[in-house]
């Protein structure tokens, strides 16, 4: 890991860092720009994305390009439902040697974690790297063991309900920055996959691909610190909030924003801004992250999925009923 | 005075036209003359009504010349009503014994009707004016409230508050007053306003800038004309980075080209 300390960046060097990082992304992920822009706005928050979309998307790909095109650690926890709390975090062994415990890290001790089929582990698994995913720490045998800084977590889900799935319950939902849906590429963009592959690039393999490392986590941290400097109107800010407390007064709406949620559009608004090199927030960049940041808190009422209303329609009628700040 | 003046009169004559009517029966009973006029003449000189008319009139004769003139328009009306009324009963007995004289009696009923259209007329021109005074007043009382209106919708960013115009006037006052970021958003929500207008976009006001620039229907050198002003907006109301002078100045020329179409040539 880089241990360099970059104080700050100015606006164009974070857009062009940010940049280059969808570029690099993008030799692998075709027709996706919408996914990787929820990919670095997550990063720039410092917070964790579900990856819902159907199997063979590249969701696992795209987290693994993530982790090269930043040049840190990445590790991948497939979840079962035998997956054990212990499997996560790690365990403290006995040194037959030394006579002495002895910690193994689990995978969760990394900068990107990668959680595939998250709703496949059973909630007691699934708590375990709750806790590590809201305060960035891990408890061992009792002692609280520190994650890394850029500790991200990249789940996956798959939309369809199988066998053998428990479905996140929602203050865990809750804790997840973005919910960001990787549907499948245009057809221009798979025609492209399909002719390298044709080629003879086997898409698993990044180093094939060229892609090079552009950020480091010293300047990923930095750009994290530059948030706080993103101005936020207070016309631009009350809107932000009326979205989030409509929802909590729909009659549609069992379950409303949090105030979690709130704070999470705020975030994921100002990272947003940065992407475009902006240092001051858009009411675009609200509308833009609504969706990502609240959709999957939401939950419908009973007489909402009688009559066949889902999230999206709801959050469609509360942006159409909210008046933008001009 | 005059009113009552002129139901007297027509009282009288009302009187004299029965009082004639009666002395033709009077006379047809007795087997005398059936019409005598001094005689009549006679009769209403010596109606008390009539001498207090009289020495009224006289009274009259002193003051001054518009009532002298008003008096012989009086009389002239006067002896105008009796003819009328004359006409009128001769038609009647025209029509009940021999069936003759109904063009007399349609006459008077055009004269009626053209006194009552005449005041018809003269009520309405009345009322126009009334009218027009009235709302010369209110458009007066309602420049502070028209302003104040601008004001509120500059406030809540209601862009088809105002005509494209009125929002250029506003942004002149708030740049006269050095609040250029304000007369940025008056400039804005013209233009908003001048392209709703032109219908090259749909205002509504849950929709963000930018969507208009995606939905706008017109060349696409306007729509980057729309877009550059858009980010000069942001930058300027969002960002809160206050313009220079000159920049303005630039900005709300460019603003009234792509209102009127002019950008698409330029």
């Amino acid at each position: 890991m880089d241990e360099q300390v970059i104080e700050k960046l100015t606006l164009e060097d974070a857009a062009d860092r940010l940049g280059s990082l969808r570029e690099q992304l993008s030799k692998v992920i075709h027709g996706q720009r919408a996914v990787l822009d929820q990919l670095c706005v997550a990063l720039l928050c410092g917070g964790h994305a579900l990856l819902e979309g159907s199997p063979g998307t590249a969701k696992t790909l795209t987290v693994r390009a993530l982790a090269m095109a930043m040049d840190c650690r990445m590790k991948r926890i497939q979840f079962t439902p035998d997956l054990m709390p212990s499997d996560i975090v790690g365990t403290n062994t006995y040194n037959l040697h030394t006579q002495t415990f002895e910690l193994r890290p689990g995978p969760i001790f990394t900068d990107l974690l990668l959680a595939d089929e998250i709703n496949r582990a059973p909630a007691k698994t699934q708590a375990a790297l709750l806790e590590a995913m809201s305060e960035r720490h891990a408890t061992i045998d009792g002692e609280r063991e520190l994650l890394s800084p850029v500790f991200t977590v990249f789940a996956t889900q798959n939309p369809i309900e199988f066998e053998g799935t428990y479905p996140l319950p929602e203050a865990q939902q809750d804790r997840f920055l973005l919910k960001i849906p990787v549907p499948y590429p245009d057809v221009d963009a798979e025609r492209d996959m399909l002719q390298a592959v044709h080629r003879g690039e086997a898409p698993e393999r990044l180093e094939a691909r060229g892609i090079e490392p552009v950020m480091t986590v010293a300047e990923l941290q930095a750009m994290q610190r530059q948030l706080v400097d993103v101005q936020v109107e207070p016309g631009v800010m009350d809107y932000l909030l009326t979205l989030c407390r409509a929802t909590r007064e729909h009659d549609l709406l069992l379950m409303g924003a949090s105030p979690r949620a709130a704070i999470h559009l705020l975030q994921a608004s100002k990272a947003s801004a940065l992407l475009s090199g902006r240092d001051y927030v858009i009411p675009d960049d609200v509308v833009k992250m609504f969706t990502p940041v609240i959709g999957h808190r939401l939950v419908l009422s009973a007489e909402a999925e009688v009559s066949g209303e889902d999230a999206g329609s709801v959050q469609e009628q509360i942006l159409d009923q909210t008046d933008v700040p001009r | 005075m005059r009113l009552a003046a002129l139901l007297m009169m027509a009282i009288m004559l009302l009187g004299f036209a029965s009082a004639k009517a009666g002395a033709e029966v009077d006379a047809a009973a007795r087997g005398g003359p059936t019409d005598d006029p001094r005689a009549h003449l006679q009769q209403i000189k010596e109606d008390p009504l009539f001498t207090r008319w009289q020495r009224r009139e006289m009274r009259a004769q002193g003051g001054e010349r518009s009532e002298l003139w008003f008096s012989q328009q009086w009389n002239d009306l006067r002896t105008w009503i009796g003819d009328a009324l004359d006409r009128l009963f001769a038609r009647q007995r025209a029509r009940s014994w021999f069936g003759e004289g109904a063009g007399e009696g349609l006459g008077t009923l055009m004269r009626w009707f053209g006194v009552v259209l005449a005041g018809v007329l003269l009520l309405f021109v009345v009322l126009t004016v009334v009218r027009l005074l009235q709302e010369r007043s209110a458009a007066e009382q309602a420049t502070p409230v028209r302003r104040s209106r601008i004001r509120d919708a500059l406030e809540s960013g209601e862009a088809l508050a105002a005509g494209g115009s009125e929002w250029m006037g506003e942004a002149e006052r708030l740049a006269g007053e050095g609040d250029l970021r304000l007369a940025y958003r008056a400039v804005y929500l013209s233009l908003l306003s001048g392209l709703h207008e032109r219908k090259k976009i749909d205002f509504r006001r849950h929709r963000t800038n930018w969507t208009y620039v995606r939905q706008y229907r017109g060349a696409d050198r306007e729509r980057s004309v729309l877009a550059e002003l858009t980010a000069t907006f942001d930058e300027t109301w969002y960002g809160q980075h206050l313009p220079e002078r000159s920049r303005y100045e630039q900005i709300r020329e460019r603003v009234g080209m792509l209102i009127s179409g002019e950008a698409a040539d330029g």
